[in-house]
């Protein structure tokens, strides 16, 4: 057991989560969320990024839409849908109990 | 200056410096291959190059127009080493994930490089130089293995026999590239193919390009260490071989007296010895077979020995795969004349003769008297293995009689039979075999006439003949044989007889219950062995 290997596998599982509130603010395109996620530290390397989306679209919780590009292919702009809504929804009250639990547990040491 | 490649990457087109193609075709492949169980590994890879190819757009400008190999690395810097694609954090035990990075990476090299035979660097049929490839270690180590196997009990042939079958011999460049464990591709290839040509041109044959591999290799200890008890092990097979052959090749067709038993004028070698022993009219052929059998080793051995001291310039493929085929056609033939002859021992058959005498003179005492087979000599005290058998050109003399002395108290006088046996291929050939032995015995007055020998006829062959003698000692009665010696080649086995310590080369045995003996002036011993 190592700390890196922990935090790794922390991030990993709230990657998903963190996809998707990026993409509950506005339509992106997967370097605009890579931007982000490189920001707040959730990853290092992109390519971690494209089999998520791919498996989330396929979870029918994310649409795409092609646009042109002035530097290079057409982007693929990624939004929430309907059920990519809900599914945050209740990964927001999940992600609060946690979070909660974690202060609750951290006072009471 | 360098050579590009014009790719199209998501529909734009990119010049791209060789070696970074070759860079990104390998990151790719493998992406490629940890999505392979994915569903929608398409997309996946659509997506992961069309960024790639967003990222080459940023690089190029009218100043830069081919993206290099360092423009390669940085953007795989970016993008993540293929493992850090895999999402599934469920099969990865975190605990060992830097050993088991190593290990993935052995695996996927592994997986790339397949197993097939190099008949290039071949010195049999290039299983070993392909084990050598696949398992990235000098195949000379797998050759002496090979070698310790057919040493140690010959599985090795057979292994290598169906190594062979069952490994495919490298024969494209590709097939040759996958042996090596290199990638498979056009600039590979085309690598490859003008090496070899090169090769050729520059006339560089098989030895010296061996040595220059192994000047370039030979920094490693283990080589070294290998070469070195290769060349004395070779040495070894190279004298041994030598020798092997010479023996054998004397022994098969030499014209010096082999045998000790033979009688002049009689053919005396192997030929004309196991002749007697196979049932076939094609002996000339198992003889040869048997030959092979033997000889193809040795001289393998020898060949081998040459090879491992000096870099043997020919390549001898036809002459090992010939060899080798001959000497598996030597074992079936062996083998079915083998069990064909060994048929022919199917049936024993006995024919059983009693000896008559005139009882008035018997007495109460028993004398046999041996004699040699092969001279009017006493039998005993001259005794060497040369009078074991004797061979002549009708006949086979053998001095295997069995003697057995038995106390029976049912009978009053002795009675004194032999038995005549052989085996052979129906009960009805047995029969007429063991007819065939001659044998007789006589007596005299009190005295037992027992030849030491039987003959039969050289027609017959070899089908375990042999010729028992019984005599049967009512109560109170004594047997003597005269002059026994500790060399005595006939068997004798008794049944309830007590045997009378004398000082006398005379053994005595009698079926007296009683210790009061004035013939025995020592301790007397009882002796009970059980007849089979």
């Amino acid at each position: 057991m190592n700390v890196e290997n922990t935090q790794a596998q922390m991030r990993k599982g709230i990657l998903e989560y963190c996809i998707l509130t990026i993409l509950s603010k506005k339509e992106c395109y997967p370097s605009e969320i890579i931007d982000e996620l490189k920001s707040a530290k959730l990853i290092v390397v992109e390519g971690t990024l494209y089999p998520l989306l791919t498996r989330l679209k396929n979870a029918d919780l994310l649409s795409y839409r092609w646009q042109e590009s002035k530097s290079g292919p057409p982007r693929k702009y990624y939004s929430l849908t309907d059920n990519g809504e809900q599914f945050l929804n209740r990964l927001t009250t999940t992600w609060e109990e946690l979070s909660e639990a974690i202060a609750t547990l951290s006072k009471n040491k | 200056m360098k050579k590009t490649i014009s790719i199209n990457l998501a529909g734009l087109v990119f010049n791209i410096e060789e070696q970074g193609y070759e860079r990104l075709k390998q990151y790719l492949d493998a992406i490629r291959r940890i999505f392979s169980n994915e569903v929608g590994a398409s997309e996946i890879m659509e997506d992961i190059e069309s960024r790639i190819a967003e990222l080459f757009h940023e690089r190029l400008g009218k100043m830069k127009q081919v993206i290099t190999e360092s423009d390669i690395e940085e953007i795989i810097q970016i993008m993540g080493e293929p493992n850090d694609y895999a999402v599934d954090n469920e099969d990865e035990t975190q605990d060992e994930s830097t050993s088991s990075e190593e290990s993935k990476k052995v695996f996927e090299e592994f997986r790339q490089k397949r197993l097939y035979r190099d008949e290039d660097k071949a010195s049999v049929a290039g299983v070993c130089a392909g084990l050598g490839h696949y398992f990235n270690i000098d195949p000379v180590v797998f050759r002496l293995l090979f070698v310790f196997m057919v040493i140690l009990g010959g599985s090795g042939i057979l292994i290598y026999i169906i190594l062979i079958l069952v490994v495919p011999e490298a024969k494209t460049t590709a097939e040759k590239l996958q042996m090596r464990g290199e990638p498979v591709n056009i600039e590979s290839i085309k690598e490859h193919v003008s090496n070899f040509t090169e090769d050729a041109k520059k006339g560089v044959n098989k030895a010296s390009h061996n040595i220059r591999n192994a000047v370039s290799k030979s920094h490693s200890l283990l080589r070294k260490v290998f070469l070195v008890a290769s060349k004395v092990i070779g040495v070894g097979f190279l004298v041994g071989g030598l020798i092997g052959t010479v023996v054998l090749i004397g022994v098969f067709f030499g014209d010096f007296k082999l045998f000790p038993f033979y009688v002049e004028n009689a053919p005396n070698n192997l030929y004309s010895f196991l002749s007697l022993i196979f049932e076939t009219n094609h002996f000339s052929w198992v003889f040869l077979a048997m030959f092979f059998v033997v000889i193809i080793p040795v001289v393998s051995l020898f060949v081998l020995g040459l090879k491992l001291i000096i870099d043997w310039k020919y390549k001898m493929k036809g002459f090992h795969i010939g060899a080798l085929i001959l000497w598996v056609i030597s074992i079936i033939v062996l083998s079915f004349y083998g069990i064909e002859t060994g048929l022919q021992f199917k049936e024993e058959r006995q024919v059983s003769q009693l000896v008559e005498f005139d009882n008035e003179q018997m007495g109460d005492t028993l004398l046999v008297d041996m004699f040699s087979a092969f001279s009017e000599e006493p039998y005993f005290g001259d005794y060497e293995s040369s009078n074991f058998m004797r061979i002549d050109k009708d006949s086979i003399y053998l001095s295997a009689v069995t003697i057995s002395l038995i106390k029976d108290a049912s009978i009053d006088e002795y009675e004194i039979s032999y038995q005549k046996i052989s085996n052979g291929p129906t009960g009805k050939m047995a029969y007429e075999n063991a007819q065939a032995i001659y044998y007789n015995c006589a007596i005299e007055k009190n005295e037992l006439i027992l030849p030491g020998y039987y003959a039969f006829p050289i027609r017959d062959k070899f089908r375990g003949q042999h010729v028992r003698v019984e005599i049967r000692v009512p109560e109170d009665k004594y047997v003597i044989i005269k002059n026994y010696d500790d060399d005595f080649p006939c068997d004798i086995h008794t049944k309830s007889m007590r045997r009378i310590e004398k000082e006398s080369k005379d053994r005595v045995w009698t079926t007296k219950q009683m210790v009061d003996d004035s013939r025995s002036t020592s301790a007397i011993n009882d002796t009970t062995i059980i007849l089979e």
